[in-house]
């Protein structure tokens, strides 16, 4: 049986056209014969196109997911690349150990982690997700397999990591573990007044928590309000298991109509979502699904956003540019009548990424969700980009599906390198619209 | 100790259903055809924790091969309290309507090397007096369809077989007929997902749960009860005439 054409969809609803689906669920089954190109696609949470490929093969990986070692005294987890960070978490948090960087969703694979390399609530300690890998097991449609290390295949290592699944197939992973001792999260809250705060408080608060981000209420015009959100792990003894895996409760079963998600409804939930917690200034100890996945509580919750559905846009831009870059996009964001829901400040740390096209470089990253209007928020991104490019920052391809391939090579001044470590049979809408492939 | 005997351990509902039982006090023994993949199953279940996890490989139509994996087990482990069987083929129906031999290949696997297996552990579990006997079913045996009748007849004979296995075990050893719907596992990896697909891990705990409350058949997710129930109430006349 040779496969059928079969539509894939990015988290942002972008659907794929002409795609063919072939399945790696076991490390030595067979990449699809023949020319045309592939690419690995693991849960599909790439906001854009760079986990979609047009008219080739999508290389689904979710399957491929085994445990393969642990150690418990030392946190070292050799996986497949399959996993995802919620059957993760499943395994280490009862045995005292936790995600060493996790993005805000754990509905994702370890090898989407890798090929984005993810950043986190901690960016500004711990560093990338790829900090945390120590090798790869990395299948090259040569028929190779490349063990890849900072000590092995050192270039190929630093290609993958951040290599948007245009270097192969990861097969498995070695991520050193961050150990834990509670499952809970002593979560602090601070209402945010004015631009400022939003830098200042950060910087003041970094140093106390290992988690930090900010959420701005895109919605409320006038000085900008908003919560500063921190946390670290308790540190007492407790137990590590009773009720910390819940499923999501919710689950939106089919695309909403259009337009449900507007600027009306936003403006209800960022009001309310502030007002509910602008008071709770106290400490509290939570559960660490509910810190570092809200939004997980609702499964599909991407289809509220109807058949045109949602759009990212997230930039960092250096430090000192900050509070400009902000004013100036929300500015925008706001006099275009664009709403947001996940509107999030954080500042990321001087700790380097591996990764030759790794995303988070020191600074301040920023990032709006904003419903799908099609050429009306074609318009203000293309104005956004003015902005962040004026600042010299840099665009983020997880949450891509307009770049240029100039806004690509400025973002990413090590593309050239980056160029002759992939694998000839790669390629993604991505990769196609921004010059990195054929 | 809990023993876990299982045929297909590289099924993904199997493997979905080992994980969630791999505890330091669980033993497997897992039966199938690719030492490779039974081997990367061992791993993960003992990572897990699992006591012991011990492979052991077959080839289609050895009689004497499935006799003496399954018997290894028994002597290895003395007794096991679970067996399940999950392998099963899900073949290219047109084919099948052209090439007898893939028919029969259909029925050896998803039939005839099921009933061998299960047989065969039933004598155990019936001089123990002790064990739960699983088979995965489908709903696609529950009523013969155009597109896909031949995996449906291997799948409904494991119906007839469970119930009379049943009588003669019952009460001391459960027999457990499991049919679940459409899941997302390699079996389907070309199909569309729709929402009707659920994932083995739905289905490995419909499994559990089916076993601790000793039940006799079930489906999973537990609607397709509903859904089976109400096609089975179609007159065949108008079966007839149906095309899907
Ligand atoms: C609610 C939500 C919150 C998010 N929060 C954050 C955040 O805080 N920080 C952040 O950095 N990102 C965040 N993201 C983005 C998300 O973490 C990344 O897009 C991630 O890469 C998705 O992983 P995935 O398994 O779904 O991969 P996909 O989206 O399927 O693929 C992503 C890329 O990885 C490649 N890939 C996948 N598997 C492999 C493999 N085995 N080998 C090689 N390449 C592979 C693909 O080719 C593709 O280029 C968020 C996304 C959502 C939906
Ligand atoms: N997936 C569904 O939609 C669905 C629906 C209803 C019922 N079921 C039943 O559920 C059971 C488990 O299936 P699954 O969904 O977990 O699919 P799966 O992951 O594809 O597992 C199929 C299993 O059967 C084995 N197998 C396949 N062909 C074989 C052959 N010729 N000889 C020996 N073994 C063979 C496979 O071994 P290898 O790994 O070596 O190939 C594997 O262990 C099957 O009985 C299936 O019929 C599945």
């Amino acid at each position: 049986m040779s496969a059928p054409v079969k539509t894939f969809y990015s988290w942002g609803r972008r659907a794929s056209s002409g795609t063919r689906s072939a399945n790696l669920a076991w490390m030595d089954d067979a990449l699809p014969a023949g020319e045309v190109p592939f690419l690995p696609y693991g849960l599909g949470r790439s906001y854009g196109d760079s986990c979609l490929l047009d008219h080739g093969f999508l290389v689904e990986t979710r399957q491929l997911n085994r445990l393969i070692s642990f150690d418990k005294k030392t946190g070292l987890l050799v996986c497949e690349a399959g996993c995802s960070l919620a059957q993760l978490l499943e395994f280490c948090v009862p045995r005292g150990w936790f995600i060493p960087v996790t993005p805000g969703t754990k509905f994702v694979t370890v090898g989407g982690c890798v090929a984005n390399d993810v950043h986190g609530k901690n960016h500004h300690r711990a560093g990338t997700f790829g900090c945390f890998v120590r090798r790869i097991g990395l299948r090259r449609s040569d028929g190779t397999v490349r063990v890849c290390s900072p000590a092995e295949n050192t270039g190929l290592f630093r290609a993958t990591i951040g290599g948007l699944g245009l270097t192969g197939v990861i097969l498995w992973v070695e991520l050193q573990l961050r150990g834990i001792r509670s499952p809970l999260i002593r979560q602090q809250l601070e209402p945010l007044h004015g631009f400022d705060a939003f830098f200042e408080v950060a910087r003041r608060q970094e140093a106390a928590f290992e988690y930090s981000v900010a959420w701005l209420d895109a919605t409320h015009r006038g000085a900008p309000r908003g919560l500063f959100i921190a946390g670290n792990h308790v540190e007492d003894d407790g137990p590590l298991s009773a009720g910390v895996h819940p499923q999501p409760r919710f689950k939106i079963p089919r695309e909403l109509p259009d337009h449900m998600v507007n600027a009306w409804s936003l403006r209800l939930l960022n009001t309310g979502y502030y007002l509910a917690n602008a008071s709770r200034n106290a400490q509290r100890d939570v559960p660490y699904n509910g810190f570092f996945y809200p939004l997980d509580a609702v499964a599909d919750w991407n289809l509220a956003y109807g058949r045109k559905g949602l759009i990212q846009y997230q930039f960092v831009v250096p430090l000192e540019s900050g509070p400009e870059a902000l004013r100036e996009t929300l500015g925008k964001v706001q006099s275009a009548r664009q709403a947001s829901f996940l509107t999030v400040v954080k500042l990321f740390g001087a700790v380097e990424s591996p990764g030759l096209l790794s995303f988070p470089r020191p600074g301040a990253t920023i990032c709006f969700d904003l419903p799908n209007l099609g050429a009306a928020t074609d318009r203000l991104l293309d104005d956004l980009d003015r902005t962040v490019f004026a600042c010299k920052g840099a665009l983020y391809p997880a949450k891509d599906y307009r770049m240029s391939r100039d806004a690509f090579e400025r973002s990413y001044p090590r593309h050239a390198e980056f160029k002759s470590f992939i694998d000839p049979r790669c390629a993604s809408t991505f990769s196609r619209r921004t010059g990195l492939t054929a | 100790m809990k023993n876990h005997l299982i045929l297909g351990a590289t099924s993904a509902i199997a493997q979905a259903y080992c994980r969630m039982h791999a505890g330091e006090d669980t033993r497997f023994w897992l039966i199938g055809r690719n030492q490779s993949r039974l081997d990367a199953v061992a791993a993960d279940l003992l990572t897990r924790g699992a006591a012991s996890a011990t492979v052991r490989t077959c080839v289609n139509g050895d009689y004497a091969g499935l006799e003496a994996a399954l018997g290894d087990g028994f002597r290895a482990l003395q007794a096991f309290d679970v067996f399940l069987a999950a392998q099963g083929t899900l073949p290219d129906h047109a084919a099948c309507e052209n090439d007898a031999r893939l028919t029969a290949e259909v029925m050896q696997v998803n039939t005839i090397e099921v009933m061998q297996a299960a047989l065969f552990v039933a004598k155990r579990f019936e001089s123990r007096r002790a064990g739960s006997c699983v088979i995965i079913g489908s709903v696609a045996g529950d009523r013969g369809r155009r597109s896909n009748y031949i995996y449906g007849a291997s799948k409904a004979a494991l119906d007839t077989f469970c119930e009379g296995l049943r009588q003669r075990l019952l009460p001391a050893v459960q027999v457990l007929l499991v049919k679940p719907g459409p899941v997302d596992s390699p079996m389907t990896a070309l199909l569309a997902k729709t929402a009707l697909f659920t994932t083995p891990e739905k289905v490995a705990a419909d499994i559990s749960a089916a076993i601790r409350r000793r039940s006799a058949t079930i489906y999973s997710p537990g609607h397709w009860r509903v859904i089976m129930f109400l096609i089975r109430l179609l007159p065949r006349q108008i079966v007839k005439r149906l095309q899907a």
